[in-house]
């Protein structure tokens, strides 16, 4: 790189537990990159026990930020001052929660020598798990029948065209299918109490689960797509190993999405496939899945050429990956110190 | 049934949804005829040439693993 300054990124998303955030595959991708040899990645954790802050091979710097719902002030503030250390080329943003703040603030990050590469805000709020519905009608998607409901009464007397079985939805994570009333309210209350109101209920379609990891450089081309279907699944519904698939539908599905929203950024699109090939979209995760590095493995490296559209370059997109490639999941127990905790703990950086 | 991968040893992969099985030597006999497209009268006349069984088992056999292909979604 010459006397080129040292590409600096940031990237949140480093809970690399049992519901992991997809920061640390993301940097495992940029550092097996070979147009980016030379880049000094900064963690922004939001707990001092994310596994990524300790990952000393992959993070070269850690930082505490905000919860986003300390506002957007606080969060960009915190912001601002580790970049006055850090002088940030890009921000990879892959927490649902802060994105909001991330679009709103895109142009003025830019002034400040930030790049994001995040969606607009209309299409960011119209594929909400909430509005899931609505969007489908508008861009011509299948999506089951998806309602917000605030208060528990409404699951007494179900909204027309439901019926039981049905799933119950956090706003952002978590979702379960209750088979009556009385596990719908279970639910209802169990997720409220964790992650607020609205409750998403959605109808349950019957057929086989399957993914897709994408990439949208916000021109409406799909840069890059790996289907996956999942083999193992968690008791908190993640995937813990998974395989890529052949499946040329969903691909042009998710080619479909990006050409009529438009969309920046990466995505990860969960499909039921019914038994007679019609394909359910039940959510659109507005960032890139945990499991992103399967697509490096398969032959693409999605977060490569996210930090490429970060930077204003140009980037052709990637048709082939290798059917069969699979992930399996596994835990891993860091050694670190005490005197290391202490240091995130009271300095907010490691 | 075309996309199939099946290894010599028995091991089947399914691309389009990720699933795999395991089968043995006349399964894959079966499945590699199917997937040349060859007609059941000539796969039951194949097994008959290669085990020692009578022509109504073969044929009941083929039946049965069509089926259950049938019910994987394998054909």
């Amino acid at each position: 790189m010459g006397d080129k300054k040292q590409l600096v990124v940031g990237i949140t998303g480093l809970n690399n537990h049992d519901n992991p955030g997809p920061g640390v595959p993301i940097i495992r991708g940029i550092r097996e990159s070979e147009r980016f040899r030379d880049v000094r990645i900064v963690g922004l954790a939001y707990e001092n026990l994310e596994p990524g802050i300790y990952m000393r091979d992959l993070v070269d710097k850690a930082y505490l930020v905000p919860y986003p719902s300390s506002g957007s002030d606080v969060y960009i503030s915190r912001i601002l001052e580790i970049h006055a250390k850090e002088n940030f080329d890009v921000i990879i943003p892959n927490f649902d929660a802060e994105l909001y703040i991330f679009i709103a603030n895109k142009d003025f990050l830019k002034q400040q020598g930030i790049s994001v590469f995040v969606p607009e805000l209309d299409v960011f709020e119209e594929r909400h798990k909430a509005n899931l519905y609505e969007f489908g009608q508008k861009y011509g998607f299948l999506v089951p029948k998806t309602k917000a409901i605030t208060d528990v009464k409404d699951l007494a007397f179900l909204p027309e065209g439901f019926s039981y079985p049905i799933w119950i939805k956090g706003k952002y994570y978590e979702a379960y299918p209750a088979y009556d009333y009385h596990q719908a309210v279970h639910y209802f209350n169990k997720i409220a109490a964790k992650w607020g109101l609205p409750i998403i209920i959605q109808e349950y379609v019957k057929g086989t689960e399957v993914n897709a990891v994408a990439l949208g450089d916000g021109k409406g081309n799909m840069v890059a797509c790996v289907p996956m279907r999942k083999q193992y699944i968690t008791d908190k519904g993640k995937a813990w190993a998974g395989i890529a698939i052949k499946d040329d539908n969903l691909v042009k599905l998710a080619e479909d999405f990006f050409r009529k929203t438009k969309w920046a950024g990466g995505i990860e699109l969960e499909v039921i496939k019914t038994n007679d090939e019609r394909y359910y979209i039940i959510e659109i995760n507005p960032r890139l899945p945990a499991w992103v590095y399967l697509a490096v493995g398969a032959g693409q490296n999605i977060p490569e050429a996210l930090l490429r559209l970060a930077l204003g370059e140009d980037v052709e997109p990637m048709r082939d990956f290798k059917v069969g490639t699979m992930f399996i999941r596994y835990s891993y127990d860091l050694i670190g110190h005490i005197s290391d905790f202490e240091k995130i703990n009271i300095y907010g950086e490691l | 049934m075309r996309d199939l991968a099946i290894s010599k040893n028995g091991f089947v992969f399914n691309p389009s949804t990720g699933e795999s099985f395991r089968t043995n030597e006349v399964g894959r006999l079966i499945l590699e005829m199917l997937q040349e497209g060859r007609p059941n009268e000539e796969i039951v006349e194949r097994i008959l040439e290669e085990y020692d069984v009578s022509k109504e088992e073969a044929e009941r056999d083929l039946l049965d693993f069509l089926n259950m292909l049938k019910f994987y979604n394998l054909l």
